[in-house]
């Protein structure tokens, strides 16, 4: 640390709180400077981890006597400074002798609540247009941290209404279970026969764990999404035929976390759509420009990212960029791909610097998207960013809210993280789920190559939306179940049918994978496993005596309001895991090692080398590599342990 | 602005609802106990409800903060103690020592920077006010607040070297 960089000035320009009349001066002393560049990201590094550090739960809530007392203010007319005196002052003589006895309530659902309501009340968000002007004006910025994301439409419509808004909500099984997003346990299939969740096709996890292992540090347990690690991986299930949108793809085996129990996959196949005839597309690229974007790994790979994807769009295709930072802007008007040359300049001129404000940048991307709007076709906003967005939580409801919006009339959301740590990596998986949209993770120029190469029509054509899984299990034949991962897609079960409940949209030729593990019934125990007396002597149905259970799959085609509905059944029986596809193999040992990294202690005593093997045992079929990068970073992340003694 | 309108009571509860977990974990740093700051929150509330929205409207969160700041120093004064910001509760016996081995370290150098530094940087990185609302929370100057931020940043960066060295 160089004592000539002690200036104040460098930490505040760092956080972006740098006052304007000084800004100017400042950014030409630091073009002058590249070290104290270097010295500013080091900082915004520092503050990142802090934040980090710092971050803790502000779950206290008043007790329900106090709000009580506060919401009933609100009913009597006020008398403004007096009714300050009559009730601030006694209680200011009382405090420290009044112990409060606050009725037990289980807030976790509140929390919830607070999310729904933030995200639905009428009147009290600023319209999408003031947003943008957050940043400079006094607008309160709520420290309220968004990061739940199951979705209640019924207590949306009752917090409406100022007079409920305060209704304790009563704790469901679901909330309790999933609260702060720890892996899920088993649920009994007598109490609770059916489970249900969107569908998650998004990868950045996996992808930002595969960054830190490189750099040498272990992620931390909670920036672990299973169901994103099993579905990072190439699984090429059999196409769907005819003109069907999915082919459903089911297997069973042993589980290698507790004998006896079951795994059983189920995943889907999307239609691919590539050979059919190609669809226009209208992308508009919404790029983060501000100074922490600067870094090697960010603007300057996306840059060339950008510049390799121009290839593989039509002539027909369109691109536009908006960029944002201190000031947001359009850089390059929606433009034909085969005005390649304008694109390219346009991308070279691309500098980064300034504080971020992405709220005007957003609606600015949108209109151009919608000004170019192809029927039919790839209608999308692509927000590349390291997360940094520099406006308060009121202002990012409101993009959610947008985002939302726009995905109603088929203008979708893909948001490219860069180079971050895990910061705001809830806010994006955040905006993106609510956008319906995809969240894809780039550390690197593979990744790039995957995400806007390969994979490129995966990314940008949407062949459902709100695709929904639901399983139904057989009491008969199985006991209890745990769905592994999907922790923050669950779904109430009666969303399943609704079609006004959004969930997560699926990209040609791409394949959802999920598992959960069974605990069968033992012969005779079916009917008594029950306690609940009147379900008890319920007559279990007739019939389907092998099935262990159904597998029902709810989507939209692109540009249709409902729903469609496919169903099937999974039979009981299954191998050996040893004798199972490689598929299944690979998928069990990729979510066996999220959940070790995850300390999810239905793992059992899978260990790391039980975990290589079985990953070892399917990787005959490996066209990119990416199964054996697998049992690379897994071997590493041991090292790291290893290096550090904490293995255990 | 009519009072008691539709508009204004859900401003109002919004503002209950999104603001009282952050004034209650703030608050707390300063009392030390989950009730006395809860009592404190729920006070600001009250007085935030008789005043004028229109004036407030644009700095609730820094009004609430500066509020309930003011309130723990009178009673910290009461039972003659210092105004002194503490990390104790974050520093949990609960937390498994190997997991938390960075952070709790970092929370152990930020427990020890002065009382004043280690404010401005709950205020700026856990609540995640701007150098303008720590002003308006504090009283202090804005480039005083710059100053207090940088230092206590440099102080930690300093130690935390140290000790990957060491």
């Amino acid at each position: 640390m160089k004592e000539k960089y002690d200036d104040w000035r460098i930490t505040a320009y760092a956080l972006g709180e740098l006052p304007e009349e000084l800004t100017e001066e400042f950014e030409m002393e630091l073009k002058k400077d590249p070290e104290m560049q270097k010295e500013v990201n080091t900082i915004q590094q520092q503050a990142k981890g802090l934040e980090k550090t710092l971050e803790e739960p502000a779950h206290s809530r008043l007790s329900a006597e106090q709000r009580e007392e506060v919401i009933d203010r609100t009913r009597k007319p006020r008398s403004k400074f007096l009714g300050f005196l009559k009730v601030f002052v006694p209680s200011v003589a009382v405090l420290g002798t009044v112990i409060f006895v606050s009725r037990p309530i289980i807030m976790s659902t509140l929390d919830d609540q607070i999310d729904k309501v933030f995200d639905k009340a009428e009147g009290l968000i600023d319209d999408p247009v003031s947003a943008s002007h957050v940043s400079e004006s006094k607008k309160m910025k709520s420290p309220a941290k968004l990061t739940r994301r199951k979705y209640d439409s019924s207590k949306v419509v009752a917090a409406h209404s100022p007079s409920e808004s305060f209704a304790m909500p009563v704790p469901s099984r679901e909330t309790e279970i999933y609260e702060g997003e720890k892996p899920s346990g088993f649920l009994n299939v007598s109490t609770s026969p059916l489970s249900t969740f969107s569908t998650d096709v998004d990868t950045a996890s996996y992808a930002n764990f595969r960054r830190m292992i490189n750099q040498g540090v272990l992620p931390p347990a909670d920036s672990i999404r299973t169901e994103e690690f099993v579905n990072y991986f190439d699984y090429d299930y059999p196409m769907p035929k005819n003109e069907e949108v999915f082919n459903i793809v089911t297997e069973v085996a042993s589980s290698p976390w507790k004998e006896g129990n079951q795994v059983v996959k189920i995943a889907l196949q999307a239609q691919n759509f590539i050979s059919k005839k190609e669809l226009g597309k209208n992308l508009v690229f919404l790029l983060d420009v501000s100074g922490s974007m600067s870094a090697q790994n960010k603007l300057p790979l996306l840059v060339s990212s950008l510049k390799q994807m121009i290839d593989r769009l039509g002539p027909e295709d369109r691109i536009g960029i908006v960029v944002y930072a201190g000031s947001s802007g359009v850089v390059l008007p929606s433009t034909p791909v085969q005005n390649k040359e304008v694109i390219l300049n346009a991308l070279d001129r691309l500098q980064s610097g300034g504080s971020t404000n992405a709220g005007a940048g957003i609606h600015a991307a949108y209109k151009m998207a919608q000004e170019n709007f192809v029927k039919d076709g790839v209608n999308r906003v692509i927000l590349a960013t390291d997360g940094d967005f520099n406006v308060g939580t009121t202002a990012k409801s409101n993009l959610v809210n947008l985002v939302r919006e726009k995905a109603k009339d088929e203008v979708f959301l893909t948001v490219l993280g860069f180079g971050m740590g895990n910061y705001r990596d809830d806010m994006l998986e955040r905006i993106s789920n609510k956008g319906q949209g995809n969240y894809a993770y780039i550390d690197s120029s593979k990744e790039a190559d995957k995400v806007l190469g390969r994979q490129l029509d995966s990314t940008l054509i949407t062949v459902a939306k709100d695709v929904k899984l639901q399983v139904e299990f057989n009491p008969k034949n199985v006991a209890s179940y745990r769905l592994i991962g999907y922790e923050n897609r669950e779904l109430n079960d009666r969303d399943f049918d609704d079609d006004k409940v959004d969930a997560a949209e699926v990209g040609s030729g791409h394949t959802v994978t999920a598992l959960y593990e069974v605990v069968p019934t033992k012969s005779g125990e079916n009917k008594e496993s029950s306690n609940l007396r009147y379900r008890k002597d319920l007559n279990l149905s007739e019939g389907h005596e092998d099935e262990l259970l159904r597998v029902k799959l709810r989507y939209k085609r692109p540009g249709e309001t409902l729903s469609e509905k496919i169903e099937q059944s999974v039979h009981s029986g299954g191998v050996e895991l040893k004798e199972a596809s490689d598929h299944m193999k690979h998928s069990v040992a990729v979510a066996s090692y999220a959940s070790l990294l995850r300390k999810d202690k239905n793992l059992g005593q899978v260990n790391v080398s039980q975990i290589l093997e079985l990953a070892e045992s399917a990787k005959r079929r490996d066209p990119h590599g990416e199964r054996q990068e697998f049992i690379d970073l897994v071997s590493r992340s041991r090292d790291i342990k290893n290096e550090k003694q904490r293995w255990r | 602005m009519n009072h008691n309108s539709d508009e204004e009571v859900r401003w109002f509860q919004l503002q209950v609802r999104e603001l009282e977990g952050p004034l209650i974990r703030y608050t707390k740093k300063l009392t030390r106990d989950t009730p006395t700051a809860k009592d404190i929150v729920q006070e600001s509330f009250l007085k935030l409800w008789a005043q004028d929205y229109a004036q407030v409207e644009h700095y609730v969160r820094p009004w609430l903060y500066q509020v309930c700041r003011h309130h723990a120093f009178d009673v910290l004064k009461r039972r003659g103690r210092q105004n002194d910001l503490s990390l104790e509760s974050m520093i949990a016996p609960e937390d498994a020592p190997e997991d938390r081995y960075q952070k709790k370290e970092i929370l152990h150098e930020i427990e020890k920077l002065k009382p004043l530094h280690r404010e401005v940087l709950i205020l700026k990185f856990q609540d995640g006010l701007t150098y303008k609302e720590i002003h308006q929370v504090t009283e202090l100057g804005i480039s005083h607040i710059g100053v207090l931020i940088h230092e206590a940043m440099r102080i930690l960066r300093k130690k935390m070297s140290r000790e990957n060295e060491s």
